[in-house]
């Protein structure tokens, strides 16, 4: 099995296939502003992901796993949670502000 | 599908518990984390890129960790050949109308850029490329680069696991 072709290359040609001039010209005004946002993203995600580590290693060392597991879970909701409503509320401010561009269906 | 991969960087004071996130506009495939598949390319981009005279302490780090996704999260250009043309009539697609509208070649930044603002394979978690050695350091037979220098991007932290200190080595 392979990634599903099909599925992804429609996705890429109905966008690119759709692209206006427009839409193509604008693409370049705001790429670092988006670019910035989505390096915060995966910085955040990966603290989170580290943490979960950390906590998953001592809940091994300590044979504690119920406690650190739920205690892990816990911690991985919120940082989820506000992961999602920090990038909701960044992408709504850039898109009001800028341009955003089509997402693919 | 779980694979165990390796990672380089320069000895540091603190312990990573966590790969380093490579940014910039030379990564190959974006922002991401960049993992060897063999520890012997994990090794010789230490002691290639490394130890520059930075390197105060002439040692660098190799870690291992695991990652773990589904096939369908996977672009395989390095051994899948429908991964591997698929993705290079992408990157001509894209480059073709790229030259049309701006009279010149884009830049692997312009097309990471923009695989990832208009949000192309959201769902694709690692890719896995290739180029092959410059030199014979790592070829037994001269001049014949038989061999993938083989490395994994990772653009979700989720998938990555298990992530361990594995050896210090001296720059040489």
């Amino acid at each position: 099995m392979t990634a599903n072709w099909n599925k992804l290359n429609k996705e890429f040609d109905d966008l690119f296939d759709k692209l206006t001039d427009e839409d193509w010209n604008n693409w370049t005004s705001h790429r670092e502003s988006k670019k910035a946002l989505r390096r915060e993203v995966l910085n955040l995600k990966a603290r989170i992901q580290s943490i979960m580590l950390e906590l998953k290693n001592k809940s091994e060392e300590f044979s504690c796993n119920i406690n650190f597991e739920t205690k892990a879970n816990l911690i991985e909701d919120e940082s989820k949670a506000i992961l999602d409503f920090n990038t909701k509320r960044r992408i709504a401010k850039i898109s009001t502000d800028d341009y955003t561009p089509p997402i693919a269906a | 599908m779980e694979l165990e991969v390796y990672h380089t960087q320069e000895l540091r004071s603190e312990e990573l518990k966590f790969p380093c996130l490579a940014e910039g506009s030379q990564q190959w495939l974006g922002d991401g984390y960049y993992f060897w598949q063999d520890y012997e390319f994990s090794n010789w981009w230490g002691q290639n890129k490394k130890c520059g005279n930075g390197n105060r302490t002439r040692q660098f780090s190799i870690f291992k960790c695991i990652l773990t996704f589904n096939e369908e999260d996977f672009i395989d250009t390095v051994f899948d050949e429908q991964d591997y043309y698929n993705f290079v009539a992408i990157v001509e697609k894209f480059a073709k109308k790229y030259i049309q509208k701006n009279k010149s070649k884009p830049s692997l930044e312009d097309f990471n850029d923009f695989i990832s603002d208009f949000n192309i394979w959201g769902n694709i978690k690692v890719i896995r490329f290739q180029d092959v050695p410059e030199s014979d350091e790592h070829i037994e037979v001269k001049g014949f680069y038989y061999k993938k220098r083989i490395q994994l991007r990772v653009n979700e932290p989720e998938i990555i696991s298990n992530f361990v200190h594995f050896k210090n080595l001296y720059c040489v």
